[in-house]
């Protein structure tokens, strides 16, 4: 039975596509048969985050105009045979996506796939309306900042509105420091407003960024960070095993760093 | 290669095909003498319909990672005339700016006028240093229904650029009395009297910009660009594509199915490079030094050629002999 689920934030730069790009990935490597959908049309990057650019001769514009087959513009990813991506398109053609031709599409993924996971834009106008027209479920993707939190908030109207649920949280871009000296909302904070259920908490990651240029995913880095491990966990609680939260706590004061504190201080 | 004039010394230019294990792409490397390592390598094969797998299912195969499933395609040739939306067109003729606006049937029916109206703030930005101040234009509306506000903001257009509107060919009835009531002269013609013959190739379609991403530069003729291409960027010819700086989007030459078309940049680095129905994309890894090039088709693939080696590719050969031919 295929789950289609739309990643949403309402707000822009929070991480939607590169938590679709990593949990893609992530689901993949548990198995699974996954195709993301960009939906981002006009502005597409999830072929640029998983370094398929170069790869991409159709998009979905040119399926629904007849001028390929669905399965011509798929494009497999080149490490992760489990993983496709169905790219948006650049150009002005994109103003004629309308939410039945969503519904068309990804109904036909859905015969292939155990996943189909959309990458929503930013926004709540006609390219949101697109991308939520043929999910079943939704994650809400935001960062522990009240602006983003506002927008999800409205998001999540919509998506109730709409009759899709379950949806989903998932914090992004957490800095327990920062949390921890009361600088920065914490997840109970975010919770509170957003009363969403907590799929996923991903601690801020400057390796992001080089993964993100590179075209390879973070969860393929072959340095273990916390936030794969927590993308992870989030691909892994989205296929129903029970795990328990990563421990983001600002680590104590040991003796050890108290003393050269004390030395440093001198 | 059928060059006659190359040593063969230099014959490790040519393209080295990978055995082709079924469903592969043959990998075209290119080596230039003197630089050990390669300095582009394309991977590149043709849209050929043979290679489409009739029912894809993501498990189907082992050796998934190669392209197929985004590169099998049927030739953009044979469906090329029902979606290629030729663009606005500029051209020059005889003291008179001729504005020429695609026909219907050339678009696709989706081309509104908002997007008319940008390629045509697009063209006239591109071009804004070849022309003397008050020369009349020509509008070539072709079977498209101008109404008298369009018509204004196109006259205000060109007056920023210091071109005065002065005449409006038109099939159309209404158009025509649109122009008129505003003041310009008409000329009212039949529907196919102004029809260009879809085989012939346009003019060359002159740019000086940088194409942006999400910008498509389509063109019945051969494009020039003064300026970059920028990732995302796309340029769409029937004949042949020189980009005057950085290549790095997307350019396709011959979109017509005419592989002889050649594509040359000061540097290429393009996202991908399609010729009639070949196709190529970039090493993952961008070469640290990059020379003037030329993409050309030879033996089923796209090889690049750097320029100053550029009179050993066939169509450039052909070409000069030709002219030769016709001197003596």
């Amino acid at each position: 039975m295929v789950r289609v689920i739309v990643i949403t934030s309402g707000k822009g730069g929070v991480g939607k596509t590169t938590v679709t790009a990593n949990l893609g990935m992530t689901l993949a490597r548990l198995g699974a048969k996954v195709a993301l959908v960009d939906a981002d049309f006009g502005l597409r990057n999830l072929d640029l985050l998983l370094g398929l650019e170069n790869r991409v001769v159709y998009t979905a514009v040119e399926v629904l105009a007849g001028e390929c087959r669905l399965d011509q513009a798929l494009v497999r990813d080149k490490r992760q045979p489990n993983l496709v991506l169905l790219p948006a398109t650049q150009n002005r053609k994109a103003e004629m996506i309308t939410p039945n031709h969503m519904k068309w599409m990804v109904g036909e993924l859905s015969h292939q796939f155990d996943f189909v996971l959309i990458d929503s834009p930013a926004g709540i106008e006609m390219g949101f309306k697109n991308a939520i027209a043929a999910a079943q479920e939704a994650l809400v993707v935001t960062t522990p900042e009240i602006s983003a939190v506002r927008d999800a908030d409205r998001v999540v109207g919509l998506l109730e509105a709409n009759n899709i649920r379950p949806a989903h949280l998932i914090v992004n871009r957490l800095r327990p420091a920062m949390v921890e000296a009361n600088d920065m909302m914490s997840v109970a904070d975010v919770g509170e407003i957003l009363a969403l259920p907590l799929i996923g908490i991903i601690p801020e990651e400057e390796r992001v960024i080089t993964s993100t240029n590179r075209g390879e995913p973070l969860v393929l880095d072959t340095t273990k960070t916390l936030a794969a491990e927590a993308i992870n966990n989030i691909a892994r609680r989205i296929q129903g095993e029970k795990v328990d939260f990563l421990n983001l706590d600002v680590p104590k004061e040991g003796l050890f760093t108290r003393f050269r504190r004390l030395i440093s201080l001198k | 290669m059928t060059t006659t004039d190359t040593p063969p010394s230099n014959a490790d230019n040519s393209v080295v095909p990978e055995s082709p294990a079924a469903n592969q792409a043959p990998v075209a490397q290119l080596e230039v003498p003197g630089n050990s390592p390669a300095k582009i390598i394309i991977s590149s094969l043709k849209l050929d319909p043979a290679q489409i797998p009739k029912n894809f299912t993501p498990d189907s195969d082992g050796n998934s990672a190669n392209l197929d499933p985004s590169f099998a395609a049927d030739t953009p040739k044979a469906s090329e005339t029902s979606f290629i939306s030729w663009h606005v067109h500029l051209k020059t003729d005889d003291g008179v700016i001729k504005l020429l606006l695609p026909t219907l049937s050339d678009t696709s029916n989706d081309t509104g006028w908002s997007e008319i109206w940008e390629q045509i703030q697009q063209r006239l930005a591109g071009a804004k240093r070849f022309w003397q101040p008050l020369t009349p234009v020509h509008l070539y509306a072709q079977d498209r229904l101008i109404d008298t506000r369009q018509l204004q903001v196109i006259a205000n257009a060109l007056e920023e650029v210091q071109l005065s509107l002065q005449l409006v060919h038109t099939s159309r009835r209404q158009t025509a009395v649109a122009a008129a009531t505003s003041g310009y002269s008409v000329q009212q013609h039949n529907p196919h009297n102004l029809a260009m013959s879809k085989d012939a190739l346009a003019e060359p379609l002159y740019l000086q910009m940088t194409v942006r991403s999400g910008m498509e530069i389509r063109h019945p003729g051969t494009v020039v660009i003064i300026g970059d291409v920028n990732p995302g960027g796309e340029i769409i010819a029937a004949g042949d594509i020189i980009v005057w700086g950085n290549l790095k989007g997307i350019a396709h030459a011959g979109s017509r199915g005419n592989d002889q078309c050649l594509i040359m940049a000061l540097q290429m680095f393009p996202t991908q490079i399609r010729i009639a129905n070949f196709i190529a994309r970039s090493p993952e890894q961008q070469p640290v030094n990059l020379e003037p090039e030329v993409a050309h088709v030879v033996e089923g693939a796209i090889r690049i050629t750097p320029s100053i080696e550029s009179k050993r590719i066939p169509a450039l050969v052909d070409r000069s002999t030709q002219n030769k031919n016709r001197f003596f």
